[in-house]
């Protein structure tokens, strides 16, 4: 489904590039599944085109772009007067801000080509001063002070997450939520829809947890996890792939109580949220029904 | 004439910044606080906040508006900081171990975005587009500059015009900006805050130029950092740029590694000091500085502009 989605939005990125948002006041909610898909689309090649630096990406990856997140962020201007134009710029200068401090979550302390740790910090600078540079140029000041609240939540969180010292698993994945979710959040409450917060954040935690999972099964390092050995086994020191099948288990399990608590909560959002965007519902439903969780861990002995 | 006697008079309002850039920096995160405060705390010139007071005395002067971006452009330089060392896995800031030494470079990381937020919140308090259009294509540009310095990195065929542009984007923007918006939220003319703002930017140039011939002439004791160290890193500076004229300096300066040992280094600096490198580098940043002094004459004057020639002259012949 996910495949469908994206050939989707290929198609409609090859047409009609030229007058991609019209200047009419237009929010997502009348806004066909296709025409949403578009935007989406169009923002995506967008942030692109911002971030294309020739140097930059011969040394550091291309940044991933979040299409949910940008799904979330049109749907918490669905309601609003803004047109698609701006639409488009603000979420440009979200996403971006976003993509900023994940490339610096990536800047590691040992091991790691000299060069290529100096690019991701600057790529990441570069990036956060063009989400100033975005909001400035659309006059919108309310929304830079909005998102460095944000930036701020985050970044508090995230050296939690990383020095995880002494901190219990529910702290953990409180910040984990909030790591997450806060630059989406503060961007629905500055466009008056503070009651999507508890969506954005389920929808981004379950997503990133399964993404670490996904990760483990496919023998990659996963911080979350390491983290989770430290907050469960705090006198193991050990890696999880060092530890023994049944701690393991108990880890995994772990991660799973958290999923399945997540998938519950975005069930019972699906059926009390009134008129959600027809793209936001239908990857909600993904994300709840069809994303497969039961992941083929190898739990064997470390 | 200690740079702190050429304001003097505007004792109680820097003292009101300092207070200020404590106050921005309140974090629920412990760590997040010791290490912004760590470099808070190690001091520096406030070159920025002060360029901000003192162009903003050309117009309406309002401290408690004008504090904003005071403090907003110390913040912005301070995170640029602390994300600089962890480019050059700098050990020492100011004589003090930098926050990716003393903790490492992931909380560096998030330290230093941290204090950017933490200016633009600040910045926020101005609602003035252009004053934010202005700050945010400065800040575009000093980032976009740095990329271009780690590209530029042991290219020894670089040209002046390289280099100028370089130290435009790395040093004299920001400067140029700071006069530029205290001008700006004070609310003077444009032909005022415009020639503030190029006032700043030779200033910068100067500044940046002095900056990179101290990297030479400096002790270690007094620049916190060995001499030749920018060399060392690969940033070929206007000395070196100079110097490479002279074809046995040129051959030396060719063979420099980010390896190199120190004696090594110190014959490739007594090579560079013998061609005159240093006085024709020192000569045009004098050019920089006499072209900053005659824009300032057609300002209006006042008290304030006596504060800027003297800084001025200040940035030309420091020590440190």
């Amino acid at each position: 489904m996910f495949l469908c989605y994206n050939i989707f939005c290929s198609i409609f990125l090859n047409k009609e590039k030229k007058d991609i948002y019209p200047g009419k006041k237009w929010g997502l909610r009348v806004m066909s599944l296709q025409e949403s898909l578009k935007l989406v689309a169009s923002i995506k090649e967008n942030i692109q085109q911002k971030i294309k630096h020739y140097y930059l990406y011969k040394y550091i990856e291309l940044p991933f772009i979040d299409e949910d997140r940008i799904i979330l962020l049109l749907n918490s201007m669905m309601d609003s007067n803004i047109s698609k134009n701006d639409m488009a710029k603000v979420v440009t200068s979200a996403m971006l801000i976003q993509i900023a401090l994940d490339t610096h979550g990536k800047v590691t302390n040992f091991g790691e080509d000299l060069k290529k740790r100096q690019l991701l910090v600057l790529s990441g600078d570069y990036y956060s001063g063009l989400y100033y540079k975005i909001l400035a140029e659309v006059d919108n000041i309310p929304l830079i002070k909005a998102l460095a609240e944000g930036i701020k939540i985050v970044n508090e969180s995230k050296i939690v997450l990383y020095r995880n010292e002494g901190i219990d698993i529910d702290t953990y994945m409180k910040n984990l939520i909030r790591a997450e979710s806060s630059i989406v959040t503060k961007f629905c409450s500055y466009f008056g829809n503070s009651h999507l917060t508890p969506i954005v954040e389920d929808f981004l935690f379950l997503n990133r947890l399964l993404s670490e999972k996904e990760k483990v099964n496919i023998g990659h390092t996963s911080e979350m996890f390491e983290a989770l050995v430290k907050c469960l086994f705090p006198t193991k020191q050990l890696a999880f792939h060092e530890l023994s099948a049944e701690l393991k288990r108990k880890i995994v399990n772990t991660c799973d109580q958290y999923i399945t608590l997540s998938k519950n909560r975005l069930k019972e959002y699906i059926k009390d949220l009134k008129n959600p965007s027809l793209l936001l519902g239908q990857r909600m439903k993904f994300l709840v029904m069809e994303r497969n969780t039961v992941l083929n861990i190898q739990l064997e002995e470390g | 004439m200690k740079l702190q006697m050429m304001y003097s008079f505007m004792k109680a309002d820097i003292d009101l910044i300092e207070k200020e850039l404590h106050k921005a920096i309140t974090s629920d995160s412990d760590l997040i606080q010791k290490a912004s405060l760590n470099l808070i705390d190690a001091g520096g010139k406030r070159l920025r906040p002060i360029f901000v007071l003192l162009s903003a005395k050309f117009g309406k002067y309002d401290i408690q508006a004008i504090k904003n971006v005071a403090v907003a452009l110390e913040l912005i330089h301070m995170a640029s900081l602390v994300h600089d060392d962890v480019i050059d896995n700098a050990e020492l800031r100011r004589g003090k171990l930098t926050v990716n030494a003393k903790w490492d470079n992931r909380v560096a990381m998030y330290t230093g975005d941290y204090i950017l937020a933490c200016s633009l919140e600040y910045m926020t308090k101005i609602d003035n587009v252009e004053a934010h259009r202005i700050l945010a294509n400065t800040i575009a540009e000093v980032c976009f500059g740095e990329i271009e310095q780690i590209k530029d990195k042991y290219r020894f065929n670089q040209t002046l015009r390289d280099y100028l542009r370089r130290i435009k984007r790395k040093t004299a923007l920001l400067i140029a900006t700071s006069c530029q918006l205290g001008a700006i939220v004070s609310g003077t003319s444009e032909d005022i805050h415009k020639k503030l703002f190029q006032f700043g930017y030779l200033v910068g140039m100067s500044y940046q130029i002095t900056d990179d011939i101290l990297d030479f002439t400096g002790t270690e004791k007094v620049l916190g950092k060995p001499a030749g160290g920018d060399l060392l890193q690969g940033n070929i500076t206007l000395p070196v740029l100079y110097a490479m004229n002279d074809r046995n300096a040129k051959n030396k300066i060719l063979t420099v590694h980010e390896n190199m040992s120190k004696d090594e280094m110190n014959d490739i600096i007594a090579a560079i000091k013998e061609t005159g490198a240093i006085e024709k580098a020192h000569q045009l940043s004098q050019r920089y500085l006499q072209k900053a002094l005659s824009v300032l004459k057609e300002l209006p004057d006042n008290r304030t502009k006596k504060s800027l020639i003297e800084i001025a002259n200040f940035v030309g012949k420091r020590k440190y």
